[in-house]
């Protein structure tokens, strides 16, 4: 089902060759459909683009032209141009008008070095107007038959065997007769006294009230020409009837003479008569009766029709013929002017729409790209920028508590040193203070161990002095100055002793020295009135 | 008659060159267009982008790498910082412990009330000591050229006294046992004439 979709849109034409439309040609809004061999009536609505459009061209619009040509021309000529020329100049058409010319060309036993050419013209202006509306409703036509082409199809299909058959076939204009041998379209020629003229003719006859040229139709169809159909009251009517179709078939039987002389036909196999509302009931006994071959009923859709419905039989035939020819692919006997247009690539215009469509996405794959690109690119910024943000915020946060960290640090350090300069002060003053109080040697303990000695050694004291400068003592101006040591080291003992025995003197220096480490000098001893005199300096150190 | 079937008449009144050229035109037509007004904008907003996610990702390598120094840092300061605060505490135990000594010390600091009242204090003593003043001087002097020492202020004391030889030591001997810095300047002993200057001492505390 897929499948079928998609291929659609690569097929050259939309249509489906299964599905045909017939449109009645002298009522537009009455369609048939044929769908796999069933015949069925439909609506416009119903009309589907796969469905094939065909319809047939009335006999009225129709020019039919014959000629003969010489078989050996036939290789020579462009057949087309030669019968467009010779028709323009024979059938006296209007030069200022184009045609479409059709043609089939029949072979003839009486002439072997000619052939006969049956010429089917019809104007292109008349299609065009005639067809419009179709082609406005449905957009195109897609196949025109000529009546007298369409029983062809009739032996294409073997619906019939190929014998010499003869189609009658009643219309409300004309009796339309067409011939074929042994399968091949002969000729169509036009008897222009149709139903409608039998009814003008009956109703001239016979006077009956509100007989139309419908009822007139109803009868033909339900009772037509057998007998057996009217009453007694109706009596006179038939033999009206009768008498106006045997005028008819007296007609019709010298046209028939004629033709059979004209391609030397021995004899007619088969009559097949109808009109486009059925068959009309006893006529079989008539064409019997005037033509000497018994008639069938000219009525080819029975395999297709099992709902009976009402069909114009050429209608019927021409929807097989349009058919047949696009299943074989032959599209020369074809009258349409309005060309189903290919499907959308197959058309110069989808092709231009789909090479600029192409173009253009073509050419906006790399700016679309680009777009995706930056899309995505803008995305990841956003994703970054947030990463930003929260790692400025962590920054922040670290450059903060490093500031505070810093701060502290600086504190702390000024804390420490505040700390260390407030202790080394106090050792300092600790360390002053004890160096003061354990560095001064306590003068009157000393001077009691000089006492000591000097008893010990008999050596007697007459004077005894301390100080830096012994002769300064007593000058307070020289002990206003504090010395930067608070002991001057350069004080001193200086003791004038004297002894007996300059022994003694020195013995008390020894033991100074000795005993107590002291730095003890003299200069010397005197003698003086039998003692020994002597200066002695004692240091003072720690 | 819809486009499509006026385009299909155009094409069909063209030769099949011009149909070729025509079918060509929306190529060069687009293309040109699109290279012309869109390629630009589009290229110039890619490379926006671009430039700005190069940028971005610069940037949060820095910020990254700046991260990581100050975290290092950081970690450095606090380690620093815990050793300073053991560092403060151990020398705040050591200042509390040297105020402490210091307190005790406080008897040595400068008071010129309590020097008044020493120095009245050595007639008495003198007394006690058996010993006769003949004359008593006191002098409060400061340490103007050295005022980083510690000991900034000092009273010389000058006593001129007579009396026994032994009794003077103890009385010296007395001023010298005294918890306060008392120092014996000069001394001139000669019979029972005795002669001391005594310096004592004021701290700044």
């Amino acid at each position: 089902m897929k499948k079928n979709k998609f291929e659609k849109y690569f097929k050259k034409y939309s249509y489906n060759i299964n599905k045909i439309v017939g449109i009645n040609p002298f009522n537009f809004d009455e369609l048939y459909s044929l769908e796999n061999r069933k015949l069925s009536k439909i609506t416009k609505k119903d009309v589907k683009q796969e469905h094939l459009i065909s319809t047939y061209i009335p006999n009225k619009n129709v020019i039919t032209y014959e000629f003969k040509i010489q078989k050996n021309l036939l290789d020579k000529i462009d057949l087309y141009d030669y019968i467009e020329t010779k028709s323009y100049e024979e059938v006296g058409l209007d030069e200022a008008e184009e045609y479409i010319f059709k043609y089939k060309l029949r072979d003839s036993v009486s002439d072997e070095k000619n052939v006969l050419v049956e010429v089917v013209i019809v104007s292109k202006r008349e299609l065009e107007e005639f067809y419009l509306p179709i082609k406005e409703e449905y957009g195109y036509l897609d196949y025109i038959t000529y009546p007298g082409f369409a029983f062809n199809v009739l032996y294409q299909e073997k619906i019939i065997e190929p014998q010499n058959d003869l189609y009658i076939y009643f219309t409300k204009d004309d009796i339309v007769i067409t011939l074929y041998s042994e399968g091949k379209f002969l000729q169509t020629f036009i008897i222009p006294e149709g139903l409608e003229n039998i009814y003008d003719e009956l109703i001239e006859s016979i006077k009956i009230k509100n007989f139309n040229f419908e009822l007139f139709m109803q009868l033909l169809i339900k009772k037509g020409l057998d007998l057996n159909n009217y009453n007694e009251k109706e009596q006179k009517l038939f033999n009206a009837v009768s008498e106006l179709f045997s005028n008819k078939f007296l007609i019709i039987s010298n046209q028939l003479h004629t033709i059979i002389r004209k391609f030397s036909l021995t004899t007619i196999d088969r009559i097949f008569m109808g009109t486009p509302k059925g068959v009309i009931p006893g006529i079989s006994e008539f064409a019997n009766m005037y033509l000497g071959v018994e008639a069938n009923d000219l009525k080819f859709d029975l395999d297709y029709n099992p709902e009976n419905i009402e069909i114009d039989q050429v209608l019927f035939l021409s929807m097989l013929y349009a058919s047949s020819a696009y299943k074989n692919e032959n599209q020369e006997d074809n009258f349409t002017i309005y060309y189903r247009p290919p499907t959308f690539f197959y058309r110069k215009s989808g092709q231009f729409i789909s090479i600029s469509i192409a173009s253009l996405l073509l050419s906006l794959v790399y700016p679309t790209y680009q777009v995706i690109d930056t899309y995505l690119v803008n995305i990841e910024n956003q994703e970054l920028e947030k990463e930003l943000n929260n790692l400025k915020h962590i920054n922040k946060k670290l450059k903060n508590n490093n500031k505070h960290l810093t701060k502290q640090l600086k504190l702390k350090k000024e804390e420490k040193n505040n700390l260390l300069k407030y202790i080394k002060d106090r050792e300092v003053i600790i360390d002053d203070i004890y160096k003061e109080k354990k560095g001064y040697v306590p003068k009157a303990k000393l001077i009691s161990l000089v006492s000591k000695y000097l008893y010990d050694n008999k050596v007697y004291l007459s004077n005894l002095s301390y100080g830096n400068n012994i002769s300064v003592i007593n000058n307070k101006k020289n002990v206003k100055k504090i010395s930067q040591n608070l002991e001057d080291k350069s004080s001193k003992f200086i003791l004038d002793v004297y002894s007996k025995d300059s022994k003694n003197i020195t013995n008390f220096i020894n033991d100074m020295i000795e005993n107590e480490h002291l730095i003890v000098n003299t200069p010397g001893y005197i003698k003086t009135n039998n003692f020994y005199k002597a200066k002695i300096m004692i240091k003072v150190e720690r | 008659m819809n486009i499509l079937d006026s385009l299909d008449k155009f094409f069909e009144e063209q030769k099949e060159q011009e149909q070729k050229l025509f079918m060509f035109l929306p190529v060069l037509l687009f293309g040109f267009l699109i290279y012309y007004f869109i390629y630009p904008i589009t290229d110039e907003n890619l490379n926006k982008a671009i430039n700005s996610n190069q940028s971005l990702n610069k940037k949060i390598s820095n910020i990254k790498s700046n991260n990581i120094t100050l975290r290092k840092q950081n970690a450095k300061f606090s380690k620093i910082l815990k050793v300073a605060n053991k560092t403060l505490k151990e020398l705040n135990t050591q200042k509390v412990e040297l105020d402490t000594l210091l307190k005790k010390l406080q008897f040595l600091k400068f008071d010129l009330v309590k020097w008044a009242d020493f120095y009245n204090t050595i007639p008495n003593l003198v007394k006690k000591h058996h010993l006769i003043v003949l004359r008593l001087d006191n002098l409060i002097l400061d340490n103007n050229e050295h005022t980083d020492k510690l000991f900034q202020k000092k009273m010389e004391i000058s006593i001129h006294t007579i009396g026994g030889f032994v009794n003077f030591i103890k009385f010296m001997n007395e001023f010298e046992s005294k918890k306060e810095l008392i120092k014996v300047r000069s001394l001139n002993i000669k019979s029972d004439e005795m002669f001391i200057t005594l310096d004592i001492y004021g701290a700044k505390l």
